[in-house]
């Protein structure tokens, strides 16, 4: 048999939908080698000693999961939980107005605005960060002019603390939400929004109990996208949190460089692994039962792709 | 004061002027209708009465109370969107229920109304379904109760069955007919098929351009049409250019038809010898003779062009000079019984004085 007719035969399977399974390997393979093994490997190594060289020693230890959940650590996670929420919450409120007002702009314009909000991601992440470092500085432009125009006291400082560390996580994090809220608002049938009102809703109401349903699945990926990557946020605490803005990625950092403890440092991360799981199955259920109601479970399927 | 008044109502889209001047009265329980082609403005002025566009000038009336500048939710008027609009998120019952509810009333009133509406659009079966589990004409059913349940003064449906086939659209028709008896609301209905309006409306608006034409009951509008663009756009007609050359008496003149002759007509809107008019006949005012017809009829002598059977009717096209006159002969005995004009037989095409309209001419 020649390729040609192999490959010919290959393609014919796939157009009769056959080998399902046969697409999806590929991708299942990837997962499991460079994501479920790596992942495993970490939780395994919480359970291993610490050779005092910063490798892993032979024995098996539970004393570390003790260690972990120590008050100090406990605290950092708190922090790291509250900020995180806060910072999604504040993206929502900024990037819901921002989606429904480019939405409802000429189409002709829409992707200009659209590109103004992504232009920052064209600068490199860390000079972005360095840059709101020279913004927030004690002597900065920024800090002066508030407290010469009495907007904040002359004893606050806008650097090294967990107010610099909402701030830019929000501003790093802005464009990720707006995109697929934008992505869902364009998408809605704003006649919605008049048939609500023409049935006796104030725009408030119509806002909330109709748009807002309406979008769910942009504010769903909105929330992940925001979220999660906040949890794990290791370079913005680190550059413009000082000491009481520590999140758990600097202390996993700590642990595994400095400290070169490695079984604690994976410890950390399989912690953080799981307080991140949890927001993603809830919100997966959810998206679940919203593709239940709506009867297109292949759709949230596919655009809910990123949940898996 | 009627119980729905629109006065000299005006709107502006930057510079074009899509409601000019449009005025009309509708009186309670009355199902009106605003006729015309797309962008003649119908549905701008159906959103100015819902108050979803704000009118540059003029009055909107509804039962002695001025609304013109009202908020929609502080209307008693529904509106029944060309798309549905129903919520998707929501299922039948919570979409019916949407109006109540947001009112303030009571949940197990609100339950006991929505079971009401589902009784008249006889849906009692769906109410659990969500929007996207239910067909076309289903959902037009349901939009309408959404409306209807908030005992609305005035009803506005913006082409309801524009999205609909033509069976399902029939059938709509006649439930729409059998909601109105039931609950009586007056309902303004726009629409762009003629066949529609004409079979549900006690009296229809015919627009154009953003102006009303003509403002009459179905057979007037159809009958008597007092423009060219109303003539034409409401069933088929053949048009003649003419001239008076004599008024006969009170009641009839003499056209001169270009290349045909000389014809008596009947003159309602009074033109006067020397006025150019157009002459607008109706397909089935004309009949067709084998041999020339008696002297009561105005007729002319012509071929037969082109013939399309339609079982209750043929349609003939005659080519008299310049003109190709479109006839339609119904059928009132069995056709296969008398011997028939065919293809190339030379006819006698005649019509009655009294079933000519004459128009201002154009030119």
């Amino acid at each position: 048999m020649d390729s040609r007719s192999v490959i010919g035969r290959f393609f014919s399977k796939i157009k009769h939908g056959v080998p399902e399974w046969a697409l999806s390997a590929p991708s299942v393979v990837w997962l499991l080698l460079f994501f479920l093994i790596p992942s495993l490997l970490v939780f395994a190594i919480a359970f291993r000693t610490a050779d005092p060289s910063g490798g892993i020693d032979d024995g098996w230890t539970l004393e570390t999961i003790k260690n972990v959940l120590r008050p100090e650590y406990v605290w950092v996670l708190w922090r790291t939980v509250w900020v995180s929420v806060a910072v999604t919450v504040i993206c929502l409120l900024l990037s819901i107005p921002v989606g429904y007002w480019i939405s409802r702009q000429n189409p002709k314009y829409r992707y200009w605005y659209l590109l103004i909000f992504i232009m920052p991601l064209w600068t490199n992440f860390l000079i972005r960060i360095f840059a709101w470092r020279i913004l927030l500085n004690p002597e900065g432009f920024l800090r002066r002019a508030l407290i010469a125009m009495g907007i904040i006291p002359s004893d606050v400082f806008l650097l090294n603390n967990i107010g610099a560390v909402i701030i830019v996580t929000v501003y790093t994090c802005l464009p990720f939400a707006i995109l697929p809220i934008y992505a869902a608002a364009e998408k809605f049938n704003y006649s919605l929004l008049e048939a609500a009102q023409d049935l006796g809703a104030s725009r408030f109401k119509a806002f909330y109990s109709i748009f807002l349903p309406g979008i769910r699945r942009g504010i769903i990926t909105a929330i992940l996208v925001v979220l999660i990557p906040s949890m794990g946020s290791y370079a913005i605490p680190d550059l413009v949190g000082g000491v009481n803005g520590e999140m758990l990625g600097n202390k996993i950092a700590i642990r595994a460089s400095a400290y070169r403890n490695l079984p604690e440092a994976a410890a950390l991360a399989a912690m953080l692994s799981i307080i991140i799981t949890i927001p993603i199955i809830v919100l997966w259920l959810r998206q679940r039962r919203v593709a239940k109601t709506t009867g297109s479970a292949l759709k949230s399927h596919v655009e809910g792709g990123l949940v898996k | 004061m009627d119980f729905f008044e629109l006065g000299n109502l005006q709107k502006y889209f930057g510079e074009n002027h899509v409601v000019d001047d449009a005025s009309f009265c509708v009186k309670r329980g009355e199902v009106f209708s605003l006729l015309g082609p797309s962008g003649c403005g119908k549905t701008t002025i159906l959103r100015m009465i819902g108050g979803f566009e704000e009118p540059d000038g003029g009055k909107i009336f509804l039962d002695n109370e001025e609304i013109t500048n009202l908020p929609p939710n502080k209307r008693k008027i529904n509106t029944v969107f060309q798309n549905y609009a129903l919520f998707p998120h929501m299922s039948v019952r919570d979409n019916i229920a949407f109006g109540p509810r947001t009112s303030g009333i009571k949940e197990a009133e609100v339950e006991k109304m929505v079971d009401e509406m589902l009784e008249i659009i006889r849906l009692k079966d769906l109410g659990d379904r969500m929007p996207a589990n239910i067909s076309g004409g289903q959902k037009q059913r349901i939009a309408i109760a959404r409306a209807l349940i908030n005992k609305p003064k005035l009803l506005l449906l913006d082409e309801p069955l524009a999205a609909l086939d033509l069976k399902l659209r029939q059938y709509m028709l006649l439930e729409l007919d059998r909601i109105h008896d039931e609950v009586g609301t007056t309902f303004i209905y726009v629409t762009h098929d003629q066949g529609e309006a004409m079979s549900l409306s006690d009296r229809i608006a015919v627009m154009n351009n953003g102006k009303i034409e003509q403002i009459g009951t179905p057979a007037e509008i159809y009958e008597n049409p007092k423009t060219r663009f109303v003539a034409s756009f409401i069933g088929d007609t053949n048009f003649f250019e003419g001239t008076v050359t004599e008024n006969i008496d009170r009641e009839y003149t003499k056209i001169d038809m270009v290349g045909l002759g000389e014809y008596p007509a009947y003159n309602d809107k009074k033109f006067e010898k020397g006025d150019r008019v157009t002459v607008s006949i109706r397909p089935e005012k004309f009949s067709i003779f084998m041999k020339e017809p008696g002297d009561n009829l105005n007729n002319c002598e012509g071929v037969v062009e082109d013939i399309v059977y339609q079982g209750a009717q043929t349609r003939y096209w005659v080519r008299v000079k310049d003109y190709r006159i479109n006839v339609v002969m119904q059928h009132n005995r069995c056709s296969l019984d008398f011997k028939q004009p065919t293809w190339g037989d030379k006819v006698w095409v005649a019509w009655h004085r009294d079933d000519v309209t004459l128009l201002e001419s154009p030119h």
